[in-house]
């Protein structure tokens, strides 16, 4: 089984980050492979630099460096959101694979269940 | 073009099972509702769901102590009577019951206190998932 958990929510005012980290975490003890993808606001998950710690929130871009070590992944964004934020792959925590938006398609189609946060 | 079902019981989607993850709460948004009718029409369409997972926000659905107004939908009240009517297994993330208060004593007892385990053993038992949020 591959499974896909997708991040659409910017890292605050919503703990879709946090719960959808367990998710994928705890997926991959299970799935063949957790395919991970952070789109549209959802790339700022990954953005280093935060201090969130002023309104009470995690600073999640820290938490997502776990997911190689658990063997979670590849990890992809899509190309265009990343350019549409000002923002660089160098910006994020972790190396993501630059996806145009038909390959993100492909993959989509090839995955099994899809999780989204 | 509109696709119609077969007739008799193997009507709708043959051999298909749902698992339901429900991540909104049982009031205040339409997430949960959605689900709630979702598996009612697929039980009545022969398309048994084996379990509701209620993540993030829908571990809420869960609590006993919800009470709306009389003549509001009463969400976990319709939750534990269609899983008493057809055995569909409710379960809630622990943890995500744990940040919310929807623990032992506040949840009811036709739900599981499972953790995100249950899911993926779900879906990897060829269940397909559907989610609500």
């Amino acid at each position: 089984m591959i499974a896909a958990v997708i991040f659409q929510s910017p890292p605050h005012g919503t703990a879709g980050g946090r719960e959808g980290l367990d998710a994928a975490l705890a997926l991959s003890a299970f799935a063949r492979r957790v395919d991970v993808y952070f789109l549209g606001d959802g790339v700022y998950q990954l953005k280093g630099g935060q201090e969130p710690a002023g309104i009470l929130s995690r600073d999640h871009a820290r938490t997502f460096g776990v997911l190689p070590l658990y063997d979670v992944g590849p990890v992809h964004v899509l190309a265009r959101d990343l350019a549409a934020r000002g923002l660089r792959a160098e910006d994020l925590i972790l190396p993501c694979r630059l996806l145009e938006p038909e390959e993100l398609r492909a993959l989509l189609g090839q995955a099994g269940p899809k999780l989204v946060f | 073009m509109p696709v119609t079902p077969p007739e008799g019981k193997d009507r709708g989607y043959p051999g298909r099972h749902f698992t339901l993850l429900v991540s909104g709460p049982p009031y205040g948004r339409e997430a949960a509702s959605l689900a709630y009718l979702f598996a009612r029409e697929a039980w009545a369409g022969k398309c048994p769901v084996d379990a509701v997972f209620f993540y993030e926000d829908g571990v809420l659905n869960a609590l006993k102590t919800v009470s709306p107004a009389s003549d509001e939908a009463d969400l976990p009240a319709l939750w534990r009577e269609l899983s008493r009517d057809t055995g569909m297994r409710l379960v809630l993330c622990s943890a995500a019951g744990e940040r919310r208060g929807a623990v032992a004593g506040s949840v009811a007892p036709d739900f599981e206190i499972g953790a995100l385990s249950d899911l993926a053993d779900l879906l990897l038992t060829g269940s397909r998932l559907v989610q609500f949020r």
